[in-house]
């Protein structure tokens, strides 16, 4: 552990995956890159780093959240599940059958991602209309697979069509989004 | 589980990337490792008078800083054949000059990222600014300064085609039309950063790259650090994706490589975005000047193009600054029959990121210019716009089929791809009328593609100067005593699925469950003799050397069988998985007991020997294979905020032979939606000074799942008959089309209130609203 | 793409975060959410010596309508705001919230983030300029209410001193029936808004519109209130056959700035098509409410 250019570390208690944790962080560390170096959990990754791709998905205290933008000292004392915690050694859990099933998967890199957020998804359905299910969708990105996979996915998943703005019936799509009250 | 060819199979590869366990280099652990952070050129163009990097070597925790004094390496060059060729100098780090924002310039090397960072914020540079060319343009005006010494002008090289009599054609035929078209630079953002990570020991070096040709990048790695390739060993983990961008040999890998030998500890380097953005390597920025002669019927006679490819500061090794540009001259005439061509292309030096290929390499550009040209036919004629396009297609009959640019398309039936398209194109008729009685604006467009594909060797590259080692790359299959089967491949996977493919393959060819198929690749010191990935190679080279060797090695088992049965050859039968005697069933052996046996000491003649077969690629006149394909697009547009959305999407696919459907379709739809963000989001934009403007992923747009409809994929499967499995490279495809077809779908959508024409990529917004303005009176 | 380093300190207290804003001055950053001042320290143009983490402070987290005011605590999460239970004439603001970039970042921004963070682009700056918010400052030593027209400064500035926390936003009522829009026109879902606009319009019994709050986003160095198109459309019936002519008489001079993704003639234009749109969609549910044709 290197302590030097004159930051303290500070000590952060987490809850991971249900295991208690105490790591030695700098200030400025995200939890992201705490869990990768600190924690050994490599399966969320980094790659846009402002919060834009969604790649480093956790769940804090069971929110969807970007592990980029929340520091490591934040998180100190709560609860966080990452993609290995929703993973069992054997079997593919119901999100990762789902994404398997409808060849959701390419190169890999934002896959970790998109199961964390499918699974925020399928717990919370019923809090969320079919578009803002889509716009939920829309928070992460993947370059490889052209998405098809990850909607179909998630229908399977939710049970549920999901609204991307592409339907055929009722009103014209209306790009701009917003809303009346 | 055994599978057959063209049947659907699930990913061998996605578990354990569902799970979180892939290893990507940055999951490598941190055995003491010393982190890079570079400083880069805050100027497009500029003099280095002084950089002090004093700051950052006092900084506890850094190592050492490097800087082009005593960085002991050469630069990065590229080759080209072209006469015309110019070459660059592209030292790793700048040696008193940088040409473009990004560049590096120095390095600190420090013993975590966060202090190599802070390092790198230290480092002084002196600049005197020099003035900055940031469009060809000005590249290419009179009197402008060559960016590199002893050029004269700005091209790195510039090319000619011609054929038949393009003057005489032009001045004769009854009607001609102009277009300039342009497409704005794009980059293939994938999304695990480039990273290295090299380890020196005693004058070798274990370097783990996120590449896709990690044999390419030994051969230009060696020549950079004087070492011979025997002592360096390139090998790749899981690779989060490439699109071209991770087909080059980087600066930072050469930074990282030195300092490794140097300091004998591991040293790493993982990008960020931003770096991504700045310096990777950008694409796609192209102008087109066409004019063309055709009948009254719509049939094109002759075709002149000038194509101009900004290819930034320097020339990438091995795909050279001229790759865009030779690529979308060669591919301009597309799926069509055109007597007279005559093209010149120039890929012209600006002080911008340097160019390399993003997948489609230049046919997205190529593709809009041919596909925009049969709209403009079918405008001027009154004509329908796939009638235009039945009327110039290469008739089945021709092929093979040598194109005015000398390209060689193998086989097609292209009328017929275009007539699968038919009924979907009237559905969407019926769709966009209705819809529109509604009160919507929307479209419906269509375009044509082929992508020549596997067409590059060994042989292409030597010729070019790069030094590979080998004249041919090899596939090797061997059936293992365990009953495995074990494939090492030239090829490169990072996410096209190469295990599951060729796991198929040996499965169909064998008889064998595809779980008892191993793969390697990516690995100088398993897999030497290889290119790796790009061109839309893999299903060619891998796939196909993958079936033969099958082929062989059933042939190597029978002999073997006859001799383990103890009956002569004839006797032998062969039955998925292994053999038997024919007329007596009960007698079997599998592969994998055939293989045991060989291996022992019973086998008296062939004692130690193997099941194992050898292919090799890459004959010199090597001319690959032409896939096909038809888009039709349905899109709406906005014409208040000049919005577009892709509403529904078809692709007709002609690839020969399809291994895995789902591999195929996902490789379709992935290339759609990356086409989408060419067409209505992606665009690097610099300003007068060279600053890159868009430098984050907030301000680069790339498609999400709101902007990317699924594509229904239809599939006509014309065999290759210069392919070992009839396949065809098909992974670029998917994103040469798009648009060209969402233009002419957006067109469509606004002809009832204006008539436009669009010329550029992408239709933002903004753009949307200017054509429409300059469209009304 | 790290931040630069910063100590770290996590009050529980708003007196304690106070107390080392005033001792750290304009060294110090105040952090809610985080999903706005995080990226800026990444991208190193925000570098704090010290960050005061304020999400621990108990007792800002509050949405409550008091003496007909809504009273906002500074550090309410936009899922939390567009998730809550509101009347009717407050519903501008979970649509508001709900536009502000994708859910993830919703469950971490907090509402007196992106008013102090002020980026001229963002919902809730706008509907706090709109409705004429006051903002509510507290230092070690004093607080003060800041009328929203003199916090919104300029780009990414606001009135706020180094040693202040903003700790409550409160919002006047709009007069009961109230009818809002909010539109926002984005490249893709959750980006920043290219331009956006807040129209709250309320109509008499003869359909004459006599109160109007109207704004946009993304198109100057703060948000802005429209007043002049506001004074033209009150005291007049609200019919939609002469809103199109009265905006554009209106917006003809605007003149929006513009960026690198999108310039001041097409910001300028798509003001004017969202105003309208909004207007227009406020006469629906006005006919659809009175079921006759005004």
């Amino acid at each position: 552990m290197v302590e030097s250019s004159g930051e303290a570390l500070i000590s952060v208690r987490l809850r991971v995956n249900g295991s208690d944790h105490e790591i030695r962080v700098r200030p400025r560390e995200s939890l992201a890159e705490a869990l990768r170096a600190k924690l050994k959990l490599t399966g969320t990754h980094l790659s846009c780093q402002i919060g834009v791709c969604g790649a480093c998905s956790v769940l804090l205290d069971g929110d969807l959240v970007r592990g980029c933008l929340i520091l490591a000292a934040q998180a100190s004392g709560r609860d966080v599940q990452t993609v290995e915690g929703l993973s069992q050694d054997d079997a593919l859990s119901e999100v990762q059958s789902a994404m398997h099933e409808q060849h959701a998967v390419q190169c890999g890199f934002c896959t970790p991602g998109f199961v964390v957020l499918l699974h925020w998804l399928r717990a919370h359905r019923d809090e969320m209309d079919a578009r803002e299910l889509g716009e939920a969708l829309s928070s992460n990105l993947c370059r490889c697979t052209g998405y098809a996979g990850l909607v179909r996915a998630a229908e399977a998943l939710l049970d549920r069509r999901v609204d991307l703005g592409r339907t055929d019936e009722g009103d014209h799509l209306e790009p701009a989004r917003g809303g009346i009250a | 589980m055994k599978v057959r060819v063209g049947e659907p199979m699930l990913g061998l590869e996605d578990a354990a990337f569902l799970k979180g366990r892939g290893t990507y280099l940055d999951d490598l652990p941190d055995d003491g490792d010393l982190h890079l952070a570079f400083v880069r050129s805050a100027a497009a163009h500029a003099t280095i008078r002084a950089i002090d990097t004093t700051a950052a070597d006092v900084i506890p925790g850094v190592i050492k800083s490097f800087t082009f004094q005593n960085l002991n390496a050469r630069p990065i060059t590229s080759y080209h054949t072209e006469p015309s060729w110019q070459p660059s100098v592209f030292p790793a780090l700048a040696d008193g000059r940088v040409r473009f924002v990004g560049q590096p310039i120095a390095a600190v090397l420090a013993v975590d990222p966060f202090i190599a960072e802070d390092a790198a914020d230290h480092v002084q540079v002196d600049y005197e600014a020099l003035p900055s060319i940031v469009d060809m343009s000005a590249a290419l005006s009179d009197g402008a300064q060559p960016l590199h010494p002893g050029w004269s002008g700005n091209c790195y090289a510039k090319l000619r085609v011609q054929h038949g009599n393009p003057a005489s054609a032009l001045e004769q035929a009854p009607r001609r039309l102009r277009l300039r078209l342009r497409t704005n630079r794009q980059l293939g953002m994938t999304m695990e950063p480039r990273g290295v990570r090299a380890v020196g020991r005693d004058g070798t070096l274990t370097v783990h790259t996120s590449s896709q040709v990690p044999q390419m990048v030994r051969a230009g790695l060696a020549r950079c650090l004087g070492l011979d390739p025997v002592r360096l060993r390139v090998a790749t983990l899981d690779v989060g994706g490439g699109y071209g961008v991770k087909q080059q040999l980087f600066p930072e890998e050469i930074v990282a490589a030195v300092a490794a030998l140097e300091l004998e500890r591991p040293v790493r380097w993982v990008e960020d975005s931003r770096e991504h953005l700045l310096a990777s390597v950008h694409a796609r920025e192209q102008e087109h000047e066409i004019e063309v002669g055709f009948d009254d019927e719509g049939k094109v006679q002759v075709i002149k193009a000038r194509i101009y490819t900004d290819a930034g500061a320097y020339s990438m090794y091995p795909s050279s600054a001229a790759l865009d540009a030779e690529i979308a001259a060669s591919s301009l005439p597309g799926p069509y029959e055109i007597a007279n061509l005559e093209i010149e292309a120039f890929a012209v030096a600006t002080n911008k990121c340097p160019v390399g290929p993003y997948r489609g390499v230049g046919r997205p550009m190529a593709c809009l210019s041919i596909e925009r040209v049969m709209d403009a036919i079918a405008d001027q004629l009154g004509l329908d716009r796939l009638v235009v396009r039945r009327r110039n297609l290469i008739p089945s009959t021709a092929f093979p089929y040598t194109s005015p640019t000398g390209a060689l398309y193998d086989s097609g039936r292209y009328a017929e791809t275009v007539d699968l398209l038919r009924d979907a194109h009237a559905e969407f008729l019926v769709r966009r009328d209705a819809r529109r009685s509604l009160g919507s604006c929307v479209g419906v467009g269509i375009a044509v593609s082929i992508e020549q594909a596997s067409f590059v060797t060994a042989h292409r590259f030597v010729s070019r100067g790069v030094p590979l080692p080998f004249p041919k790359e090899q596939v090797r299959v061997t059936v293992e005593r365990t009953g495995n089967v074990v494939a090492l491949l030239p090829t490169h996977s990072h996410g096209q699925g190469h295990h599951s493919m060729v796991a198929q393959v040996l499965s169909d060819e064998l008889g064998i469950d595809v779980e008892d198929v191993q793969v390697f690749f990516g690995d100088t010191a398993v897999t030497p003799n290889g290119l790796g990935t790009f061109n839309s190679r893999s299903v060619v080279v891998s796939a196909g050397g993958a079936l033969v060797a099958a082929r062989q090695i059933r042939q190597q088992g029978a002999s073997v069988a006859a001799e383990f049965f103890g009956v002569p050859v004839e006797r032998v039968a062969w039955e998925p998985g292994g053999y038997s005697i024919t007329d007596s069933p009960g007698d079997r052996v599998t592969l994998g007991g055939l293989a045991e046996w060989l291996s022992g000491p019973e086998s008296a003649s062939r004692s130690g020997g193997q099941l194992s077969a050898l292919w090799e690629y890459g004959d010199p006149d090597e001319v690959g294979t032409t896939s096909n394909a038809a888009h039709l697009a349905m899109v709406e547009v906005d014409p208040g905020t000049g919005a577009t959305r892709v509403l529904d999407y078809v692709v007709v696919e002609d690839c020969g032979r399809v291994i895995n459907p789902l591999s195929v379709d996902s490789q379709i739809q992935g290339g759609v939606a990356q086409g989408i963000g060419g067409a209505l989001l992606e665009e690097l934009v610099y300003d007068d000074s060279g600053q890159l403007r868009t430098a984050t992923l907030a301000d680069y747009l790339l498609p999400t799942a709101t902007e990317v409809p699924p594509v229904t994929i239809l599939h006509r499967e014309t065999l290759s008959p210069f392919s070992a499995n009839g396949s065809k490279g098909m992974a670029e495809g998917g994103a040469i089309a798009p648009g060209a077809v969402i233009v002419s779908a957006i067109e469509d959508a606004l002809r009832p209130q204006a008539r436009i024409f669009l010329t550029e990529l992408p239709v933002t917004p903004q753009r949307l609203i200017n054509a429409l303005n300059a469209a009304q009176p | 793409m790290r931040p630069g380093p910063f100590a770290y300190a996590a009050p529980d207290s708003i007196d304690e975060a106070l107390y080392l804003l005033a001792q750290h001055g304009d060294e110090a950053k105040v952090l809610a959410g985080g999903q706005s001042l995080i990226p800026l320290m990444r991208l190193r143009l925000a570098n704090p010596g010290l960050v005061v983490d304020i999400t621990r402070v108990s007792d800002l987290d509050y949405v409550r309508v008091e003496a007909g005011a809504l009273r906002i605590g500074a550090l309410v999460r936009h899922r939390k705001l567009e998730t809550v239970t509101l009347s009717p004439e407050w519903r501008i603001l979970p649509i508001a919230a709900r536009n502000v970039a994708h859910l993830p970042i919703r469950f971490r921004g907090t509402f007196g983030g992106s008013i102090a963070h002020a980026d001229p682009a963002a919902e809730l700056p706008l509907v706090a300029q709109t409705l004429g918010a006051k903002m509510h400052l507290r230092s070690r030593k004093a607080q003060r209410v800041v009328d929203c027209g003199d916090f919104f400064r300029s780009f990414f500035t606001t009135n706020l001193r180094s040693d202040e926390i903003l700790t409550e936003v409160a919002l006047q009522a709009p007069p009961s029936g109230v009818h809002s829009a909010f539109l926002e026109f984005s490249r893709r879902p959750g980006d920043f808004a290219v331009v956006a606009t807040a129209a709250l319009v309320h109509v008499d019994a003869a359909g004459v519109c006599d109160w109007c709050r109207l704004g946009l986003a993304g198109v100057a160095a703060t948000p802005i209130r429209l007043t002049s198109l506001e004074g033209e459309l009150i005291g007049q019936p609200f019919n939609p056959r002469r809103l199109d002519s009265t905006v554009d008489a209106a917006m003809a001079d605007f003149r929006s700035l513009g960026d690198v993704h999108a310039d001041t003639h097409y910001r300028s234009h798509l003001s004017a098509v969202l105003l309208k749109r909004a207007l227009h969609q406020i006469a629906g549910t006005l006919v659809g409410e009175h079921r006759k044709e005004i």
